[in-house]
C-alpha cells in the first residue's frame, strides 16, 4: 500500500531532503505533496486526501501551530497523523504542539533513521 | 552558564547538526575566530526569547557546496546553483541555532527568523560576525572551515 504523504515547509531544501529521506526508508509513497506553509497546505488538503502529514512550524503566511488548529476544527482533516519536524525543541513548543493536533514531534538535526522510525510508528508500518 | 559551557553546546550541536543532517564530520573543532581562506558564504539570523540574541555562520565556499550536495542528494555538486548553495547553508545556521537554544533554555519558547544568507567574495572583508559574539566555534574540514558566532541579549 503506498501512502500519500504531505511535507509542509518554508525551506525548499527541507523538503527535499524530508521527500528524499523517506524515499530511501523503504516507506512505499504515493503522491507526496509538498507546501511552503500551513495555507498553502490547507489548499491542497482541500483538494487531495494524504495519510500523513509533515510541518514545520516556524513559516510566513501561516504557522504550524495555526495550520494544526485548522486541521482540529475540521472534521475531515483532524485524524490525519501530524509529525511536526522543528528547530524548535523546547518543552513549551512540543507541549503546545501536541495538544493541538500533533502526534509526535521531531527536533531538528534528526537522523534519518528516526525520522523513518517515527514515520512507522504514525502510519503503522511494520519495519 | 559561562562561555566555555555555550560553546561546548555549540559544538555538540554542530557536529550532530553536520553528522545527521550533512553526512559529514570535521576533523577538528576549535574556538578559533579566523576567517577562512577564499569567497565564503555567510549566513545569519536572529532569536527573541530568553534570551534574545543573534547567530552568525561562515562556510568556505567549497564546504558549503559540498554540504549542500549532500543535503541535497545531489551527484554533481558543481550543478547546484548559488541559490541552493546559499539556502542549504541558511538551514545548517537555522538547525545549529535552534538545537543551542534547545539545550540552553529546553523550558523556553524561542523564535529565529529566517536565515539571511549572503555571498562574499575573497577579497571582501565580509560580515563581522565576531563583534560583540563572546562565544566562537571553528570546525575544520577537508574542503575548508565553518565558523560559528553567538551572542546573547542584541536580539531582533
Amino acid at each position: 500500500m503506498a501512502f500519500q504523504l504531505m511535507v509542509v515547509d518554508d525551506s525548499p531544501a527541507m523538503r527535499a531532503l524530508i521527500v528524499r529521506v523517506i524515499e530511501l526508508s523503504g516507506i512505499e509513497i504515493g503522491e507526496c505533496h509538498l507546501a511552503a506553509n500551513g495555507q498553502e497546505a490547507l489548499d491542497l488538503l482541500a483538494k487531495h486526501w494524504v495519510d500523513i502529514i509533515l510541518t514545520d512550524v516556524n513559516m510566513p503566511v501561516m504557522n504550524g501551530e495555526e495550520f494544526l488548529r485548522r486541521l482540529d476544527a475540521d472534521e475531515r482533516l483532524r485524524d490525519i497523523p501530524v509529525l511536526v519536524i522543528s528547530t524548535d525543541g523546547s518543552e513549551h513548543r512540543m507541549r503546545r504542539m501536541r495538544e493541538l493536533s500533533a502526534k509526535s514531534y521531531l527536533k531538528k538535526p534528526f537522523s534519518p533513521e528516526v525520522l523513518r522510525e517515527r514515520m512507522e510508528q504514525l502510519l503503522g508500518v511494520a519495519p | 552558564m559561562n562561555e566555555q559551557e555555550v560553546f561546548q553546546l555549540l559544538a555538540c550541536a554542530g557536529q550532530q547538526t553536520l553528522e545527521t543532517m550533512f553526512f559529514t564530520m570535521p576533523d577538528v573543532v576549535s574556538t578559533g575566530t579566523e576567517r577562512p581562506a577564499g569567497p565564503l558564504i555567510a549566513a545569519s539570523l536572529t532569536f527573541e526569547g530568553s534570551p534574545p540574541g543573534r547567530f552568525g555562520a561562515i562556510l568556505s565556499e567549497p564546504v558549503g557546496r559540498s554540504m549542500a550536495a549532500n543535503f541535497l542528494g545531489a551527484e554533481d555538486e558543481e550543478a547546484l546553483s548559488p541559490a541552493q548553495i546559499a539556502e542549504v547553508s541558511g538551514e545548517l545556521a537555522n538547525i545549529i541555532c535552534g538545537a543551542v537554544l534547545t539545550d540552553l533554555e529546553s523550558n523556553a519558547a524561542f523564535d529565529l527568523s529566517s536565515p539571511i544568507p549572503i555571498y562574499v567574495p575573497a577579497d571582501d572583508p565580509g560580515p563581522d560576525y565576531a563583534a560583540g559574539a563572546p562565544v566562537t566555534c571553528r570546525f575544520d574540514l577537508p574542503e575548508g572551515a565553518i565558523v560559528l558566532y553567538l551572542a546573547f541579549g542584541t536580539g531582533a
